[in-house]
């Protein structure tokens, strides 16, 4: 099923667009759509550090969404890496 | 009467308004009034800085702020009034980042206030720095991962206690 990740940060940088659509399996959960960024950017992005990937939150409108959280279907979720404000 | 000011301020549009801040929490009951105010500095790492940017994701950082308003209710009680505002955008050397303030009976209560405040906002709030330096080369800061911080109803504000011991810059 697919999402889209509006991306913030450096992850901005990834893709000119600020956003990636991806192709994940049915039922994902945080941690399998954190390693499917993770694969995405190796793999279409390489040199970009992936690494980022796997310290990357997301949330959906206000909310940062738990590990065990399904992604649902078609939903369009905030990719938040490492913050570092003030 | 208000007890909360927070905002997400682009810098095309205004400058972090420190006087306002004070104001808002300047109150009768009150004798003490802390306040933090977070600058743009010129260096970074040994390498000069020449500019930032800070890119935030508004709708979270704006329920952390309060989150983080709920967090410092719960610690210290009432009465309390707090103003927490973050520019986004391009900014430049000496420009207010951030400006924190906090208004409370006591001074003990404004100093914790303000301490917890502006160390949520740089360890918990969805902003991201980018340094731009004399070379012409930009770079994002590193920082803090949120992979933890999912809300639940438990716990309204990620990790409450990590901000008190990690150290930035």
């Amino acid at each position: 099923m697919k999402v889209r990740i509006n991306l913030h940060g450096a992850l901005r940088e990834a893709d000119a667009r600020g956003y990636l659509e991806l192709d994940i399996p049915a039922a994902a959960d945080v941690a399998a759509l954190r390693e499917c960024l993770y694969r995405h950017l190796q793999e279409q992005v390489p040199q970009f550090g992936a690494a980022i990937a796997r310290r990357t939150a997301f949330a959906r409108g206000d909310e940062i969404l738990p590990r065990n959280s399904r992604i649902p279907e078609h939903a369009t979720l905030e990719a938040i890496p490492p913050v570092s404000g003030g | 009467m208000d007890q909360l000011h927070i905002a997400v301020v682009e810098r095309k549009t205004a400058v972090l308004d420190v006087h306002a801040a004070i104001a808002f929490v300047s109150d009768p009951r009150f004798g003490g009034i802390a306040s933090f105010i977070g600058r743009v500095r010129d260096h970074n790492l040994g390498r000069q800085v020449t500019a930032v940017s800070y890119d935030i994701y508004a709708p979270l950082a704006l329920r952390v702020f309060r989150d983080i308003d709920q967090q410092a209710r719960a610690e210290l009680g009432e009465p309390l009034k707090l103003w927490i505002a973050h520019a986004c955008g391009d900014l430049g050397i000496g420009d207010p980042a951030v400006v924190v303030a906090a208004g409370t009976p006591h001074r003990d209560e404004a100093f914790h206030a303000c301490r917890l405040a502006i160390e949520a906002v740089k360890h918990a709030a969805p902003i991201w720095k980018q340094e731009h330096y004399i070379d012409g080369v930009s770079a994002w800061s590193e920082g803090c991962s949120l992979c933890d911080a999912g809300h639940t109803d438990e716990t309204a504000l990620a990790q409450p206690d990590a901000y008190r011991h990690e150290r930035h810059a």
